[in-house]
């Protein structure tokens, strides 16, 4: 997961598969959640999941704003978020026991869609939440190879290699008022803005800014699986953190900038404000582990356990080699707090014929982003996900099945906050308190092939 | 030998009532009385003849019988010593004189048909003792002198008269020693009583002629008149002037868009602070003058009519500030702009004093003009406007440097305006206050720092009557004002007629002599020290050569200001000359390196950006290409606050030294939610320095909380959303199983 571009309404459960899949189901999803897993694939198969998450959140700054004189406006994003995946696994190699399996996913994707401007009264104004988003997209598109061994009737390990394409853009608009002005690290450090927070927020001096990054990593996922009766699963992985080199390009549109001088000095030239440059983007490790019991034949019941190391992935820093302006800093620094990323999760599986299966599954997420380092790029809510889904064996080599999901957010109200116009960068942005709130559904379905 | 013949004539005048004040005021205390005897001394004509002397001689007590006939007569005095000193409340004159003189005398005696006489007659007196006591005072404008006492120390035995050139002069010299015994002390007397009655008119009426004057002076007319002046045993002499300057021409305008042109020169001041200056507030000083607030506004009012204050592009230039260098530095600019400044004032400043002792200076109207002519494109200009208030607060290092340097109380813009456009509308205003809070918290501490090192006036000034060729000089010791006005305290000194010992030259402090042998490229600063035996420090001139170039010209200040621009070693030789322009034939070296490279700081250990506890910690490591790893100094300040609070410095610790080319540093007492910014300086012996900043965020961190911002439930909308989509699951399930079913 990506810590920085979290948006929307916290849709994180079950990325990748159905919810038939897991640290203790041999679907093509084993290869992502627990690739020991793979083992439990009585045939070799092909999994195609199409996933999509509808998410919507809301926010309501708190303040007034200083281009009207009235509370900000409230925003709303919308946004679908794709969650595909298709694997492969083969058990025709050495006799069964060992598996090998391919896949490409999506397991965490995020975008901001916040409006860069809003209408008031007829008038078109900028946004609340523009110095932190308007827009933005992150992504980790995962092509894994995969195999698993059969160690023996209850034990079974297995190994992913993960290689992974990140993808990080992000628009906003930067206040060039609370850019700090002194450079004599003597001085006390400060800017227009943070000397006299009546200067902050001009939308004269309000420029819109991009950063585009891409980066290539390559990490492992390592898991095993244990049968200790034949009714009984337990599985549990590990996934390892890798650090993802980012080439990042940088614009700031100075063209109100210009506008502003060419008041004044009517040929003042346009400004060259590009950049490129590096930083380093951080994957966390992981932990995924489940336990599954046939109560019957018919009835599995699941419990799972998910933990996402974001603590160490909070904050992106990178220099800039090549600048076209000064007026770009040398030094580009977005933080993303976080705490770390815990989720529990039930579920029951319901063999209801030879061809048909249910399942309901119930998981909880709290937040996060602390109170005080939440923010509309940085937002997600205490969830609380309801799945159906059904697997429907159509033919002896083919399957069909559909979810959905349900997902209960519960809204924030942030009263105090780390950020503000007075600190020190990253943290330098508008106080972004007011009242969050998001709603999500995902449906999706899936397709299986058995040879 | 001292027969001091003293007559008193008049009673003491009375003295300066305490509370008079003026314009100027100047007190002269007992300790440069004996400067102003010599100064006096040098003044006066040092050899002068007595005209006619010849009706003056011997009005003797002979009958008309006797016919005396002098001719070819000449009497001389010359000036031995002159001393004054203040006495209670009179000025005691004492000199010493060397009397000379000849005739030639024909005596003609028809009474006794002794025929007549003839001879020359040479007189002369060695160390003729004159002293007086003056009593003077001057009240509202009227002179009132006396004399109090009047003494002659002379003895007939000192006063030679020899005759010459006639007949048995051995029987004339015999008769005139015996007359001369007989008529000495009868004709001293007379001459003292005769001089007593004649000097007071005499010395009245003279200084009546100057107690005013008035004229041109540089283009500005100015008018003084004496109105008071007492003398104290005390003080020494106290006096007082009404004074005025005024331009006489038509008032200049800096810009033709300038408002009407207003005299502010007595704008914003009260009575009491327009009422003069009085010489009991002015501090201790061998001469102290005063000036009121009123002379100071009326000055600096002429000042603005005429001119001066209107600076162009040519006063730019000559002070080295090239525009269009700076056009050049603006990104967006094109390439070949010129860039030109007009700076002027609409409006006379407001001058003011406070009893804090600052000056104020309030210029309303202050416009800044800024052109700008981009090669093709038509020309663009901007006025700014703005009211500038002014406090500073002046002091002298009389003890080293003598320079007035000043320290900024405060500086307030009350009104911002930018004119810019063809059309010259209003296009954009600033809110006054918030520009209060920028100068207040980033541009005066800027100004301070670097009105500090600005030295405002020379250590030392000289000047004085032509007639002395300029060898009066003359120190600050202290400048100070109060609500009244200003006053300045000076050491006047006279240049030595004599001096042939050679001064000697030190250095107090420089490269390798207190300080670092390293520095930034810039000014190098060396405090000198000179010595001589008769030219006092503060007066000594210094003169320094960089490596093989020129030498300076000689100059007052001990602080030696010297420009280093390239890197590498270099050797300054400072010399020390006194007021007679002898010079120290051994230079004084002073070697140093300029670095320009800041040292090298490499962070070993970061702080995370953000941290799950109360602390954190930060390790590094320093270098650098010239200095010694064991003379880096590291330094780090830490500013932030928790949620909700405002940022504010919270620690600054001063320059301490590495430890073996490494440093370490604990922060600690950081608080859940804050934000903190930790600096950390570098800086090697030069001074020059390398900073890296930290940010610090606090997060309590454990994941297991789910404390905190849970504020709402979800809505009834996510009830219903849920509701259809597993009735939806359930009709695809049972329609499923019903075509399986089937």
């Amino acid at each position: 997961m990506v810590a920085v571009l979290l948006t929307g309404a916290s849709a994180r459960a079950h990325t990748v598969g159905t919810i038939f899949s897991g640290p203790t189901d041999g679907d093509a999803a084993s290869i992502y959640w627990n690739p020991a897993a793979m083992s439990l694939s009585p045939t070799s198969r092909v999994d195609i999941v199409g996933n999509v998450s509808i998410l919507q959140a809301d926010y309501q700054r708190a303040g007034i704003d200083n281009q009207t004189g009235r509370p900000f406006k409230g925003v709303s994003v919308v946004a679908g978020r794709p969650e595909p995946l298709i694997g492969l696994i083969l058990d025709r190699v050495y006799k069964k026991r060992l598996r090998l399996g391919l896949a490409v996913s999506v397991p965490s994707t995020s975008g901001a869609g916040w409006p860069e401007t809003v209408n008031d009264n007829g008038a078109t104004i900028l946004g609340p939440t523009r110095y932190h988003v308007t827009s933005g997209t992150a992504f980790n598109l995962y092509a894994q190879l995969a195999a698993s061994f059969q160690i023996h009737r209850v034990l079974a390990v297995g190994v992913t290699l993960n290689l992974v394409t990140s993808s990080v853009s992000l628009s906003k608009h930067v206040d060039l008022l609370n850019q700090p002005l002194i450079t004599d690290p003597s001085a006390p450090a400060s800017s227009p803005c943070g000397v006299d927070p009546s200067l902050c927020e001009n939308p004269a001096f309000s420029a819109p800014i991009t950063f585009n990054s891409t980066g290539f990593s390559v990490g492992a996922t390592f898991g095993v699986l244990l049968t200790p009766i034949p009714r009984l699963r337990i599985g549990v992985a590990y996934a390892t953190p890798h650090d993802v080199d980012m080439s990042v390009s940088v614009n700031i549109d100075t063209s109100k900038l210009e506008k502003f001088a060419q008041m004044y000095f009517p040929s003042f030239q346009p400004l060259n404000a590009n950049g490129n440059g590096h930083y380093t983007l951080k994957i966390p490790q992981r932990v995924h582990s489940a336990i599954a019991f046939d109560v019957t034949k018919k009835l599995e019941l699941m419990v799972g356990f998910r933990w996402v190391n974001n603590e160490a992935t909070q904050v992106l820093s990178g220099q800039l080699t090549q600048r076209g302006s000064t007026l770009l800093p040398d030094t580009i620094t977005l933080a993303s707090v976080a705490r770390d990323e815990y989720t529990v999760s039930a579920r029951a599986a319901w063999q209801i014929s030879e061809r048909w299966k249910a399942g309901f599954l119930a998981e909880y997420t709290p937040h996060t982003f602390p109170d005080a380092f939440t923010s509309p790029i940085s937002l997600d809510f205490d969830t609380l996900t309801l799945s159906l889904g059904a697997h429907f064996r159509a033919r002896k080599y083919f399957a069909v099945g559909a979810t959905f999901s349900q997902f209960i957010v519960f809204s924030r109200t942030i009263t105090a906050s780390a950020y503000g116009n007075d600190r020190a960068p990253p943290f330098n942005l508008p106080d972004p308190s007011g009242k969050y709130s998001g709603n999500a559904e995902r449906v999706g379905i899936d397709f299986s092939f058995f040879f | 030998m001292l027969s001091l013949c003293l007559v008193s004539m008049a009673a003491p005048l009375g003295g300066l009532a305490q509370a008079a004040r003026g314009d100027v005021g100047v007190e002269l205390s007992p300790a440069v009385f004996p400067t102003l005897s010599q100064l006096v001394s040098r003044l006066v004509p040092q050899n002068f003849q007595i005209p006619d002397s010849h009706s003056e001689l011997l009005s003797c007590p002979f009958g008309s019988a006797i016919a005396l006939d002098i001719s070819q007569a000449s009497l001389a005095l010359t000036l031995g010593s002159l001393d004054i000193t203040p006495a209670d409340a009179a000025l005691a004159v004492a000199t010493k004189l060397d009397l000379s003189g000849g005739a030639h005398v024909k005596l003609t005696n028809a009474v006794a048909c002794l025929g007549s006489l003839e001879c020359d007659i040479a007189v002369s007196a060695t160390s003729a003792g004159l002293s007086s006591t003056l009593g003077l005072s001057v009240t509202s404008g009227q002179v009132a002198a006396s004399v109090q006492a009047l003494g002659v120390d002379l003895q007939p035995s000192d006063l030679h008269l020899e005759l010459s050139n006639c007949l048995l002069a051995d029987v004339p010299q015999s008769v005139v020693n015996w007359l001369t015994g007989k008529i000495f002390d009868h004709e001293k007397a007379s001459l003292i009583a005769q001089a007593s009655i004649a000097l007071p008119p005499l010395v009245t009426n003279q200084l009546q002629n100057v107690m005013g004057t008035s004229g041109m002076l540089s283009g500005y007319a100015y008018s003084a008149q004496i109105t008071d002046v007492a003398l104290k045993q005390l003080t020494g002499m106290e006096g007082y002037v009404t004074a005025s300057v005024s331009y006489p021409g038509a008032a200049m305008s800096c810009f033709s868009k300038a408002d009407a042109l207003t005299d502010t020169s007595s704008t914003g001041a009260t009575a009491a602070d327009l009422s003069g200056v009085s010489m009991a507030n002015a501090p201790p000083a061998p001469v102290q003058i005063g000036v009121s607030q009123k002379t100071l506004r009326q000055a600096l009012t002429a000042a603005w009519q005429s001119g001066m204050m209107c600076v162009d592009q040519a006063a730019m230039a000559k002070l080295g500030f090239d525009p269009s260098g700076l056009a050049a530095m603006v990104p967006g600019m094109p390439k070949g702009t010129t860039l030109s400044f007009t700076l002027g004032l609409s409006a006379a400043p407001e001058f003011s004093t406070d009893a804090q002792a600052n000056f104020w200076m309030r210029s309303s109207g202050t416009e800044l003009q800024v052109s700008l002519q981009a090669p093709g494109a038509d020309p663009a200009e901007i006025d700014l406007a703005a009211d500038i208030s002014l406090g500073i607060a002046l002091d002298v290092d009389a003890d080293h440097t003598g320079y007035i340097r000043a320290t900024l109380a405060d500086m307030r813009i009350d009104n911002f305006t930018i004119t810019g456009g063809k059309d010259g509308a209003l296009r954009y205003s600033i809110d006054p206050s918030r520009l209060q809070v920028l100068l207040t918290d980033l541009v005066v501490p800027m100004a301070k720092e670097k009105l500090g090192q600005m030295a405002l006036s020379p250590a030392a000034f000289s000047g004085g009557p032509a007639l002395l060729g300029g060898a009066v000089y003359v120190w600050l010791d202290a400048v100070t004002a109060r609500a009244e006005g200003m006053y300045a305290g000076l050491h006047p000194f006279l240049a030595p007629t004599n001096d042939a010992v050679l001064p000697a030259t030190s250095i107090a402090m420089g490269p390798g002599v207190g300080k670092a042998k390293f520095t930034r490229p810039g000014r190098l600063s060396v405090l000198a020290s000179g010595s001589d035996d008769q030219t006092p420090p503060q007066l000594m001139r210094y003169t320094w050569q960089l490596d093989n170039g020129p030498e300076s010209d000689p100059a007052f200040g001990a602080e030696i200001f010297v420009p280093v621009t390239t890197e590498g070693s270099h050797q300054v030789r400072v010399r020390a000359i006194d007021l007679n322009s002898n010079r120290d034939l051994q230079q004084q070296l002073v070697s140093f390196t300029v670095d320009a490279t800041p040292p090298t700081l490499t962070v070993t250990n970061s702080p995370a950006v953000v941290i799950h506890a109360s602390s954190t910690s930060l390790d590094f490591t320093g270098s650098d290409d010239k200095s010694d790893v064991s003379k880096l100094t590291y330094a780090y300040r830490l500013t932030g606050a928790p949620v909700g609070q405002p940022v504010k410095p919270i620690k600054m610790v001063a320059p301490s030294p590495l430890t073996a080319g490494a440093g370490h540093i604990d922060v600690s007492d950081l608080q859940n939610g804050g934000v903190y910014q930790l600096t950390l300086m570098l800086y090697d012996e030069a001074g020059n320095v390398t900073s890296s900043a930290f940010t610090i965020a606090v997060e309590d961190g454990g994941g297991c909380s789910l404390s905190g911002g849970v504020a709402g439930a979800f809505g009834e909308n996510r009830a219903f959303d849920f509701g259809l989509g597993m009735l939806l699951l359930l009709a695809l399930s049972v329609a499923s199983r019903r075509r399986l079913h089937e």
